[in-house]
């Protein structure tokens, strides 16, 4: 696996040989490797913290057997998966049963390609923006590959051959463009408040960074906006209150239920990744990213700034995590007609409203 | 580096090989999946051309919304895949369309050489990120703007209509 | 610097990432147990046999969903650019201009919504609970007469009616009751 990741690596820095004017290709790897850094950190974490609070909320004791207070579980659980027995059921197309839950990961994993983990790093005359790929369509990105991401779940469910499977995976596939919707209009929303007075801009480190010069995060500029969208993306990862895709006692495992593995596997990191990415787009849009008050307020910082600042971004996703956690083990499922009637005459029309109260705020000029 | 010219040759490779995948697949769903990697690359030929904008638009409308529809359409009918029927009409006269179409495409690239210069990626069309198509659609095109959300809202209510049209026929 | 080189950076990560996810799959193959039986490659179907192939019909409201979302999604994306010049409109006292603009287009496609809405094509259940509504489709399923577990079938103990009910409830009833106070 080692070898095959460096092989990988050692080719993609072929492929990125120098550019002219724009960054060598080392510091492109090294943020590269420190946002699948942080992601690949975060995800046991989130697995272990979700084992441990769910049986705090429950007054169980939770894994505590491995490691120091079950610190090594997701370890003991990645042993586990990564030498089981692959099953595959009969008449399953095996490439696309095989994709089906790669495409998931990758497409959750390289959401955090565009999420800026801190400012603009000033270090040896050289100014280093602290995100992977400032590209222009910056969030749009988050958007395209979660659409693509449909299509793990949709395929994974239909190349199983297993009506549990297909059930779990359309549901999944109707429910997450359902919501798909509300979250593209939430997020324009935030497109038309923020930005410099010239232009909007779809990356979101601008986006930070106005909110980081202005003084006031998003939130509370558009409080109706935040929570669609902070709904629509409990949606988008099918979390709890929205987990009809995998609801156990209807569907078994929904669209994974015929995976066993490391495919399996694959799906479960595909939906942490995609929590990660989720909350840490939140973060971005609505939570002003690596700004906090008196702690991190410059955009152009020295190393000790971006620590500082990465150090607030965390912290802000890790919270966010947290709040994940604890709507799962608090509210119950919904039906599945209330969750797509929710989504069509709720959170659509409402994100609509929030549309024009973003207009309305913007051409005000209010803060 | 990656030049533009190598990312061009990347994403015309797949948006090709998705292309003839497409017609060549006996299943519908597989079908329609190369038509997404078809898709995926032309998003990246727009990439290429510092369309970013038109790029996620392709993602997200065609690859994300469109092809959701036909898989889901292909679903919903059951359709498998068809025996082979040799050469019927239908497969002659669209073979004739396809090279009608081509002869279409080529005849001027081969009569024209300032044509094909100008599908060269060194030098893209127009400046087409989002500042760009915002400023003319909004202001020039305003009305031609409008007028697409009420053909959106025919098209929506006519397709809703259509596809509720048989339950009623039918009774319990 | 060009725009190729930001989607660099995205590609050398969608590398990173293929080969992150797709190398555990392919190198532990060759310490994977692998030790087929019949009935390891049997669908599961909580230890029955599955009845028939699973790729059967399913319902049209997949369809329906899926229409109008893409609908909403090309409006969605016209809004994307309208959303990022509107600042720069505003700047130039055009700002209800653009809003008016922006607010007719999402206006008349919101009547496409109210109009599913008020037929009831976003109403889950509806199509098939109304009473002129129908959606048995022996016509087009044969094989299989229905497959919609999707379908949530209202459960009667959910709503109980203490004021309806006799004085002394008879024990399958009292049975409902303590069934329905324990949800």
């Amino acid at each position: 696996m080692t070898a095959l990741l460096a092989a990988g690596i050692a080719v993609t820095t072929a492929l990125a040989a120098p550019p002219a004017a724009a960054e060598p290709a080392w510091l492109m790897l090294i943020k590269v490797l420190v946002a699948f850094g942080i992601t690949m950190t975060i995800v046991p974490l989130l697995v272990l913290a979700e084992r441990r609070v769910s049986a705090w909320m429950q007054y169980r004791v939770g894994p505590n057997r491995v490691g120091i207070g079950g610190s090594l579980q997701p370890m003991a659980d990645l042993v586990k998966m990564l030498f089981k027995e692959e099953l595959r059921p009969d008449g399953v197309p095996p490439f696309l049963f095989g994709a089906a839950p790669a495409i998931a990961a990758i497409c959750s994993l390289s959401m955090m390609a565009v999420v800026p983990f801190g400012g603009t790093l000033e270090l040896d005359g050289r100014s280093i923006p602290l995100v992977v790929a400032d590209a222009d369509i910056g969030v749009l990105a988050v958007l395209a590959l979660s659409s693509i991401g449909v299509y793990g779940i949709t395929l994974g469910g239909w190349a199983s051959n297993s009506k549990y499977s297909l059930l779990g995976g359309l549901r999944s596939s109707a429910q997450m463009i359902s919501y798909e919707l509300s979250l593209g209009i939430a997020l324009l929303g935030v497109l038309v408040v923020s930005g410099s007075f010239e232009s909007g801009s779809f990356r979101l480190s601008e986006i930070i960074r106005f909110q980081a010069e202005s003084g006031a995060w998003n939130v509370l500029r558009l409080p109706l906006g935040f929570a669609l969208f902070t709904i629509a993306v409990f949606a988008e990862t099918n979390r709890l209150p929205f987990d009809l895709p995998e609801a156990e006692p209807e569907l078994v495992g929904g669209y994974h239920t015929e995976y066993s593995s490391m495919r399996f596997g694959l799906f479960f990191l595909g939906e942490y990744a995609a929590m990660v990415a989720g909350s840490s787009v939140i973060v971005c849009l609505f939570l002003g990213g690596w700004h906090c008050p008196w702690l991190a307020t410059e955009a152009v910082v020295g190393p000790g700034g971006a620590l500082v600042q990465v150090a607030v971004f965390l912290a802000k996703v890790l919270a966010f995590l947290f709040f994940f956690i604890h709507v799962r083990w608090t509210l119950p499922r919904l039906r599945y007609d209330q969750l797509m009637k929710f989504g069509w005459t709720w959170l659509l029309p409402l994100s609509l409203l929030n549309l024009l109260w973003a207009g309305a705020h913007a051409a005000l000029g209010w803060f | 580096m990656l030049s533009e010219r190598t990312a061009f040759l990347i994403f015309s490779v797949i948006a090709l090989i998705g292309a003839v995948n497409v017609i060549t697949r006996r299943h519908p769903v597989h079908a329609a999946l190369w038509l997404v990697g078809t898709f995926l690359g032309v998003a990246g030929l727009f990439l290429t051309l510092g369309a970013g904008l038109l790029g996620a638009i392709q993602v997200m409308v065609y690859a994300g919304a469109i092809m959701v529809l036909f898989l889901f359409v292909i679903l919903l009918l059951n359709l498998d895949a068809p025996p082979d029927e040799g050469l019927s009409f239908a497969r002659g006269a669209s073979l004739l369309a396809a090279v009608a179409t081509l002869a279409l495409i080529a005849l001027p690239l081969a009569r024209a050489p300032e044509l094909r210069a100008a599908a060269t990626p060194e030098s893209p069309v127009a400046d087409a990120s989002a500042g760009q198509v915002a400023n003319v659609l909004f202001t020039r095109y305003a009305l031609p703007f409008e007028v697409v959300s009420l053909l959106l809202l025919i098209a929506m209510v006519g397709a809703i209509h259509l596809a509720r049209r048989p339950r009623r026929d039918e009774t319990v | 610097m060009s725009l190729i080189d930001h989607y660099q950076a995205v590609l050398i990560f969608l590398l990173v990432g293929v080969a992150m996810v797709v190398s555990p799959l392919v190198m532990l193959r060759l310490v994977r147990p692998n030790k087929p039986i019949a009935a390891k490659s049997i669908a599961y179907e909580c230890g029955m046999d599955p009845v028939g192939d699973a790729q059967v019909c399913f319902d049209l409201r997949f369809y329906t969903d899926a229409l109008i979302f893409v609908v909403f999604e090309v409006e969605a994306v016209f809004m994307f650019p309208w959303a990022k010049v509107y600042r720069a409109f505003a700047a130039e006292g055009m700002s209800g201009f653009a809003l008016a603009e922006g607010a007719i287009f999402v206006g008349i496609l919101a009547l496409g919504l109210v109009y599913v809405w008020a037929k009831g094509d976003i109403d889950w259940v509806k199509s098939l609970s109304s009473p002129r509504g129908v959606v048995r489709r022996e016509g087009v399923v044969p094989a299989v007469p229905e497959l919609e577990p999707a379908l949530p079938e209202p459960e009667p103990e959910l709503e109980p009616e203490p004021a309806a009910r006799p004085a002394a409830p008879t024990a399958d009833e009292r049975h409902h009751a303590a069934h329905a106070s324990h949800h």
